[in-house]
């Protein structure tokens, strides 16, 4: 065998090898040291079976298109697992979307008048049409006002960035449970990252049923 | 005809470990890689096997072909760099969800991914270029 070939097989088992190493010995996403206190909060929005031992906790972001995606995959499990499952929303707007924390804002001015949900799906279904504009305020109330919301109570929480803080301790609780992408989702404490398909979502919350 | 010079391996190598490294950091770690941190695996990955096979058929070009990957890939690195540093605007759209301006991970109060990049690439034009211009041409 060639000189050279004989080098790089023994300097390609080196690294792999330590590559082996590090994956089992250094692995940093063991469910065991995230806090699941972190994960539901009393201010946390949740639907679904809300005594259930069985919970889905999703970190997401109203302007991030991945969300976006979720978002009828999410609507599909909840109709099918709303009476199994408890479901819960967490802020976590991305510093690249400029609109993301005043939508964040908006749902929960939503929230306070009952309709967190309503608004919730609203801005996933009308993303593309507020993402981009420079003050998505109005549009938001427009929104408000189709949901039979008090429009100026409204406005006026929106205005003064009511729920600000609620929301960057929701950012906080997601960066310390390892939020580092959106969605993520934690089915019981147990991490996914990324727009989860709708076949390995359901399985995921049938392993966790049937346990 | 020549031998093989150290700073071939050596390039080759810090390829190989970069690729196993961002391979741990997404799949082990659960890190998610970011729309430019894929745009430098393209570059860093073929590498491993452009490298490997201008060593082992003792590849006259190897640099030729290796130079512009490292190049390109250094700098997106480096935009990647100046963009979590905030230097400069993001033009890159997050499609995933993973901001690319977002510090997902830092080693010992420095080193984040994007600069483990970075430092990956330069090292690899570093050695390609001291191979050249010491050991010249192969055959």
């Amino acid at each position: 065998m060639a000189r050279e070939f004989k080098i790089l097989l023994g300097l390609g088992a080196i690294v792999v090898a330590g590559g082996v190493l590090l994956a089992i010995y250094a692995n940093p996403n063991s469910p065991t040291t995230i806090d699941e206190s972190k994960l539901v909060t009393a201010s946390s929005s949740v639907r679904g079976n809300t005594g259930s031992s069985v919970t889905v906790v999703e970190f997401a972001d109203f302007q991030c298109p991945a969300c976006g995606v979720a978002h009828p995959i999410n609507q599909r499990v909840y109709d099918e697992y709303k009476d199994k499952v408890k479901f819960v929303y967490r802020h976590f707007p991305l510093s690249t979307h400029r609109n993301a924390p005043v939508a964040a804002e908006a749902a929960e001015a939503a929230k306070a008048q009952g309709k967190f949900w309503e608004m919730h799906d609203k801005l996933f279904e009308t993303q593309k049409e507020w993402s981009d504009l420079a003050d998505p305020r109005d549009k938001f109330a427009e929104y408000a006002g189709s949901l039979g919301l008090n429009v100026e109570t409204f406005k006026a929480d929106v205005q003064a960035n009511k729920y600000a803080r609620l929301i960057s301790q929701d950012y906080a609780d997601g960066e310390s449970v390892r939020v580092n992408a959106t969605p993520t989702y934690y089915i019981n404490g147990k991490k996914f990252a990324g727009v989860l398909p709708y076949d390995q979502f359901v399985d995921e919350i049938g392993k966790v049923i049937e346990k | 005809m020549k031998k093989t010079s150290w700073y071939l391996y050596a390039a080759w190598a810090m390829a190989l470990i970069a690729t196993v490294t961002s391979l741990y950091l997404s799949d082990v770690a659960k890190i998610p890689p970011c729309n430019l941190c894929w745009y430098q695996r393209i570059f860093m990955y073929p590498l491993v096997i452009i490298l490997g096979v201008g060593i082992a058929s003792r590849d006259a070009l190897i640099h030729k072909y290796a130079m512009p990957f490292a190049l390109l890939g250094g700098l997106v690195a480096l935009y990647h760099n100046l963009l979590q540093w905030k230097l400069v605007p993001s033009v890159v759209e997050c499609s995933i969800g993973v901001p690319c301006d977002q510090v997902q991970a830092v080693w010992f109060g420095l080193f984040t991914i994007p600069l483990l990049s970075l430092i990956a690439f330069i090292l690899l034009l570093i050695f390609l270029i001291i191979d050249k211009k010491m050991y010249g041409a192969r055959v």
